[in-house]
């Protein structure tokens, strides 16, 4: 009996102990230490590894480009279309911008500044077109698709082709692309929005409007 | 005395000892479940490492460390009043010995026991390790290239408001808002005035919920920072996501603030001088990789290759070769997974005890009945 | 009566036995071709050079003769063609491919697929490449189409369609690996000029690929000018060499992906596998190399004209080359025990033998004669002869403790169930043992060919698991752990009919009472030994001792479940009876630990999924379920009543 009453009290006590270190600490911890640093070298130039340019390159992914364009500020400047939000740029991405919709993931319209070999209309419809699984039409009928395509001229002059693959998208659910592309100088910019056929098309007016407002910076 | 002693017969009885150790197997089974859809970390979480599970919002159900700390009692209580000492018996003694260390094992463990991991690419060296899933507010004044005093707050369950004092340099820095997991904004319009400094020029953050497992998190938050010699006072925006801390330069010097995951600091300076890795011959199975690393313990350095099913050891902690990634730049990135774990030896002699106990238990059983066989 | 019993059991029992036997054995087609005639181009009498040539496939080598099963499983699902053994096959295939055109061997086990492809259905479910060659195009669009969908939408149909797809590319690859050694139209040389530059004789000849290849030096000089020249102006002599060197081009593109790794190089230190045609590609370069494709050219030439002796010449040499390439290489001897072990069968003869002694042991529970238990026990231990010198082939052909896959485990377990049995039969010596040595022995071989049937059960083991102390100690230990627990289980079954049929033999019931107990505290001891080194082995290579993943929670399941029957029984919470359906639960548990947490697919251990498996799986959870509910209550009603 002595027994039992005294584990009982022991038992208690360590209860107290497991309950106190369970419970947290209100006022914040703070912590002191030395960091010691060593960064690791540079990687090697390699001069060697200038990848063969096909014109099949996707432009918003490229990894390199054999001149590319200024990478300190930002080459041109844009006004962001209410209600869509700004990312900031990473590598060769100058914007990302996010369309929100309710119940998905939200859309993305990226700006990617490439150099003057990227600008091939051609490669560009043909690869655009391979990933929205569209078969491009054969012979004559291409370059009268690429004659009719929509031309529009920015605020400040710059003067953009205009692709919306709505047309030829066949699934009602579909994904479709409306890309702008412009050029100044030694810098093509493209402005492409990739996302389900009917909300693309909700989003055409705004599009434009955020070509409209690009400039050179 | 009567309630004393049906509490007593209550922890004393087999039956207890068969319900909690079914309760572990409905337990078991369900975690296992559950883990398929939710994770190994969510699974953890609500089965394993919880005193109370409720199913469907409202069934109460006793979560694993209830039933292991019932059974502790229940054993210890039997090994006190019950069991018998004779040699016949030795086996059994030996099990359930072996069983209570195993259980205390497993708490040391829970409770003095870390995780924390090492990415360093060759070439790259460094003294402390990141933990999984808590981050910390660091601070630092950069004097020297490669040595940081750095002051540092755990975030964790930091409500908004709380002061951080930094007294070493007189600084006070508050939290405005922070969030275990945010998407950070920048707003590319050159008119905008930015109302925070942040290193990627990041102008705003908005919280968002994470997935299953906190290891996936990015935290953001917004401080403000006073007593600096200009008497300014600066908001700064520090985000998870940050290649770069945070400076901020007064008369007095530069100061970087970063808020990363929590630093661990390790008993010595490791540094990767090469990752090498090997695949069977014209196949996609790896067979072994390699990280040779150069540690240095009070300026003696030597070097040790930490491979595969062959950790480092040093002073209770241990580092193994998690994994790598092939960099872009042709550079190859080794990641270490590093434990501590003091109690690392009890689960061993746990082990042994126990096993010894059931072969013990069973030739006596045998040789028992043998003998009772040949008698009759 | 008892002779009538006999006599029954006899009659239906030894053909059973034989068809459990056989079914896994090469049987003649009922559509089988003619045998070849003596000097025909499709039979040499002495595959024994062939059967030796090393072959490089996922990572490890192997004998021709193994490379020849797996591929011939992978295809039909058997080990042998129209009566032809598998390396006989492959020969053909290799050296003469045109004359497998009519060999059924592809399996398509779904009617629905054949008639996708609109061939003619087939009862037997092998088709040849004939008759799929009117399905091709179909086949390959409805291939492609399924493989664009998500893996766990595609239907059965649309898998089969998949992997009829991939093996007739197998087919395929294997079709074309040799072509550079016969003579092809391609390569048909007409004008002298052309002749006399490539040195070969007076009149036109189709020429091989490799003859061109060798001498492609000699047409440089009049290829070189060509590209400046306009195409009109091209005399014959340039034509019929620009042609020439295209067809050379072509050729070796489309061939540089052949999957027949046959020719070891060394560069720098590493040793890497080529295909003929690898080699062939790089311009016969490397002359150790060059040399090896002509001895196969020569091997090709010998087999089309039935020459054995001119194959074995030039059979040796290549072999002798290949084994002083990788000089002394460990694995390289045991190519011959390979072959051998093939051969052997071991296993398929370990579970006739335990059929066997199941029949007999049966036998002798009825008719009590002392010569059926001898010749019982006979069986039994020749049966275990024969598994374990299989395991002990497998454990010195692979160099490692025979437990990196599903299969070997199953080898195993069934292997320590059978020691068990004889342990216990030792003790007891009333048959028991024997019965339960033989049913576990029979239904754990036969249940492990469907393992066997998915690829190669003596595979590279991928970095994690590669340890051997740690590999050698806990797979073994607990899967000594589930075989003792399944005995028990086993044992289970007996007893409760034993209170079913025979009540009042309380003596019998309670020797098999004490065999169960003993098989579940076996099972409960290195179950838990197998657990905690499982943790040990986690914990040194990974930093954490227990780690909740499901296999680890499967294993502690099995520990946990031993230990409620041994408290629950101390408590008496249940009684003799209780503890036989707790044991019959127990190997449940031990089937879900081992096999269905594959199934899941989760955590380390998802080294050995099946499609299938979780059927099965489920069906013998259901029966064992069934037949605790029904026979519980009732043995334990006959027996309170006797």
């Amino acid at each position: 009996m002595l027994f039992f009453r005294f584990s009982l009290f022991i038992g208690s006590i360590l209860c107290c102990v497991l309950i106190g270190t369970a419970c947290r600490d209100s006022t914040p911890v703070q912590r002191q230490y030395t960091e010691y640093v060593l960064a690791a070298p540079p990687p090697p130039e390699d001069p060697g590894h200038d990848h063969p340019h096909d014109g099949m390159m996707d432009a918003s992914l490229a990894p390199v480009v054999t001149s590319p364009p200024d990478q300190g500020e930002a080459p041109f400047v844009f006004e962001t279309p209410e209600p869509w939000r700004a990312l900031p740029a990473s590598g060769m991405r100058m914007a990302t911008l996010l369309i929100d919709h309710e119940g998905m993931d939200p859309l993305e319209c990226t700006l990617t500044v490439l150099g003057p070999e990227s600008a091939g209309l051609e490669g560009n419809l043909v690869r655009w077109m391979g990933q929205l699984d569209i078969d491009p039409p054969r012979g004559d009928a291409f370059q009268r698709y690429m004659d009719d395509l929509e031309r529009m001229e920015g605020k400040d002059g710059l003067q953009w082709t205009l692709v919306d693959f709505a047309p030829l998208v066949k699934q009602d659910d579909g994904l479709n692309m409306m890309v702008g592309i412009t050029q100044q100088g030694a810098r093509v910019l493209f402005v492409r929005l990739l996302g389900p056929k009917n909300i693309v098309e909700g989003e055409r007016d705004r599009f434009r409007q955020l070509l409209f407002s690009i400039r050179p910076s | 005395m009567k309630i004393a002693s049906s509490i007593l017969s209550f922890f004393l009885s087999i039956r207890l000892t068969v319900v909690c150790l079914l309760l572990l197997s409905v337990l078991i089974v369900a975690g296992t479940l559950y883990q398929v859809e939710y994770g190994l970390f969510l699974a953890q979480k609500r089965f394993f490492d919880s005193w109370l599970i409720l199913f469907w919002g409202f069934i109460p159900f006793p979560g694993t460390q209830t039933v292991l700390s019932l059974l502790f009692v229940n054993l210890f209580c039997n090994m006190i009043l019950r069991f018998s000492y004779g040699w016949r018996q030795m086996g059994l003694v030996m099990i359930h010995m072996g069983l209570m260390l195993l259980l205390a094992g497993g708490w040391v463990t829970r409770q003095f026991g870390q995780e924390s991991f090492l990415s360093l690419v060759e070439g790259e060296g460094s003294n402390v390790a990141s933990d999984y899933r808590e981050w910390e507010v660091a601070v630092w004044k950069e004097e020297r290239e490669t040595v940081r005093n750095v002051t540092a707050y755990d975030m964790k369950n930091i409500p908004d408001g709380i002061a951080l004092p930094l007294d070493a340099w007189g600084f006070d820095l508050r939290v405005d808002i922070y969030h275990d997991h945010a998407r950070a904004f920048r707003s590319t319009n050159p008119d905008h005035e930015p109302r925070v400094t942040n290193a990627s020029g990041i102008t705003m953050l908005e919280e968002s919920s994470g997935g299953y497992d906190p290891q996936e998190y990015t935290p953001g938050g917004v401080f403000t920072l006073r007593g600096l010699s200009n008497s300014e006072e600066k908001r700064l925006l520090l985000f998870g996501g940050d290649l770069e801390p945070t400076r901020i330069t007064d008369d007095t010097g530069t100061y970087a603030f970063s808020l990363r995951r929590k630093r661990h600091e390790l008993p010595i300076f490791v540094q990767l001088l090469n990752f090498e890795r090997e695949f069977h011959p014209n196949s996609d199975i790896p067979k072994s990789f390699s990280s040779l690393i150069e540690v240095d313990v009070q300026g003696v350095a030597r070097q040790v290759t930490v491979e595969m099913n062959k950790p480092f050891r040093y002073q209770g902690y241990t580092f193994y070769q998690a994994s790598y990634a092939d960099l872009e730049q042709g550079t190859q990135l080794s990641t270490f997974a590093i434990a501590l774990n003091y109690g690392r030896i009890i689960p061993y002699v746990a082990t042994a005890m126990t096993f010894l106990g059931l072969a013990v238990h069973f030739l006596i059983q045998l040789y028992v009945r043998k003998g009772s066989r040949d008698r009759s | 009566m008892k002779n009538v019993c006999f006599i029954l059991l006899v009659l239906i029992g030894i053909p059973v036995i034989g068809w459990a036997y056989g079914n896994t054995e090469p049987t003649p087609e009922t559509n089988a071709r003619p045998a070849p005639a003596a000097g025909d181009s499709a039979g040499l009498s002495s595959l024994h050079e062939f059967s030796h040539m090393a072959v490089l496939h996922d990572g490890r080598k192997m004998p021709m003769h193994t490379y020849a099963r797996l591929a011939l499983i992978q295809l039909s699902g058997r080990k042998s063609v129209s009566g032809m053994p598998a390396e006989a096959w492959m020969a053909r295939l290799l050296f003469d491919p045109s004359s497998t055109l009519d060999d059924p061997v592809f399996l398509i086990n779904h009617p629905d697929v054949a008639q996708a492809l609109r061939i003619p259905v087939n009862e037997n479910r092998r088709y040849s490449f004939s008759d799929l060659h009117g399905g091709m195009g179909r086949l390959r669009e409805l291939a492609e189409r399924a493989g664009r969908m998500e893996s766990d939408r595609r239907s059965q149909v649309e898998n089969e369609l998949i992997r009829v797809y991939r093996n007739l590319t197998i087919y395929l690859d294997l079709f074309y690996a040799m072509a550079f050694a016969r003579p092809h139209p391609d390569f048909s040389v007409e004008h002298p000029a052309l002749l006399d530059l490539l040195q070969a004789g007076d009149e036109p000849v189709m020429l091989r690929f490799y003859d061109v290849a060798e001498r492609a030096q000699t047409l440089q000089p009049l290829l070189t000018g060509l590209t400046t020249k306009p195409a009109e102006t091209w005399t014959e002599v340039e034509q019929a060499a620009y042609q020439l060197s295209g067809a050379l081009y072509e050729w070796a593109r489309q061939h540089q992906e052949s999957p027949l790794f046959i020719i070891p190089v060394t560069h720098h230190g590493e040793e890497s596998w080529l295909s003929p045609w690898s080699v062939l590609g790089m311009g016969l370069r490397d002359p150790g190399a060059g040399e090896a494709v002509r001895g196969l050219v020569e091997m090709n030439d010998a087999y089309l004209a039935g020459m054995q002796v001119d194959f074995d010449l030039a059979a040796r040499p290549f072999n002798d080359w290949v084994d002083k390439q990788l000089d002394g290489d460990r694995s390289m001897p045991f190519l011959d025990w390979e072959i051998t072990f093939n051969n052997l069968r071991l296993f398929s003869w370990a579970r006739f033998f335990y059929g066997m002694a199941f029949l007999f042991t049966f036998m002798s529970l009825i008719n009590k004669a002392r010569w059926l238990y001898g010749a019982s026990l006979l069986l039994l231990g020749a049966a275990f002869l024969a598994h374990s010198g299989g395991m002990l082939m497998r454990m010195a052909i692979m160099g490692r403790p025979p437990m990196t896959n599903l299969y070997a485990t199953f080898i195993f377990v069934s292997w320590v169930c059978v020691l068990l049995s004889f342990i216990a039969e030792r003790f007891q010596r009333n048959s028991i043992g024997i019965l339960s040595g033989s049913v576990s022995g029979f239904l754990l071989l036969a249940f492990s060919q469907r393992f066997y049937l998915q690829g190669d059960t003596m595979g590279q083991v991928v970095a994690v698991l590669d340890s051997n102390f740690w590999l050698s100690t806990h797979v073994t230990t607990i899967t000594a752990g589930y075989a003792g627990c399944l005995l028990a289980g086993l044992l289970g079954h007996v007893y409760l009919l034993q209170g079913v049929l025979a009540p009042r033999r309380a003596e019998t019931r309670k020797a098999t009472y004490y065999a169960m107990v003993g098989m579940l505290g076996f099972g409960l001891t290195f179950s838990f030994l197998g657990t905690m080194l499982g943790g040990v082995w986690a914990d040194q290579s990974w930093g954490r001792f227990w780690g909740w993943d499901p296999k680890e929670n499967g294993a502690l399941l099995i520990v946990l479940w031993c230990s409620i029957l041994f408290h629950a029984r101390l408590d008496s919470m249940i009684g003799d009876v209780g503890m036989a359906a707790g044991c019959v639960v127990g190997a449940i548990i031990v089937m879900m630990a081992w096999l269905g947490v594959n199934l899941l697919g989760v955590g380390l251990h998802s080294y050995g999924f099946t499609s299938g498996l979780a059927m099965n799986l489920f069906v013998y959870s259901a029966f064992e379920l069934l037949f605790i509910a029904v026979l519980t209550p009732w043995a334990y009603k006959r027996i309170q009543s006797a």
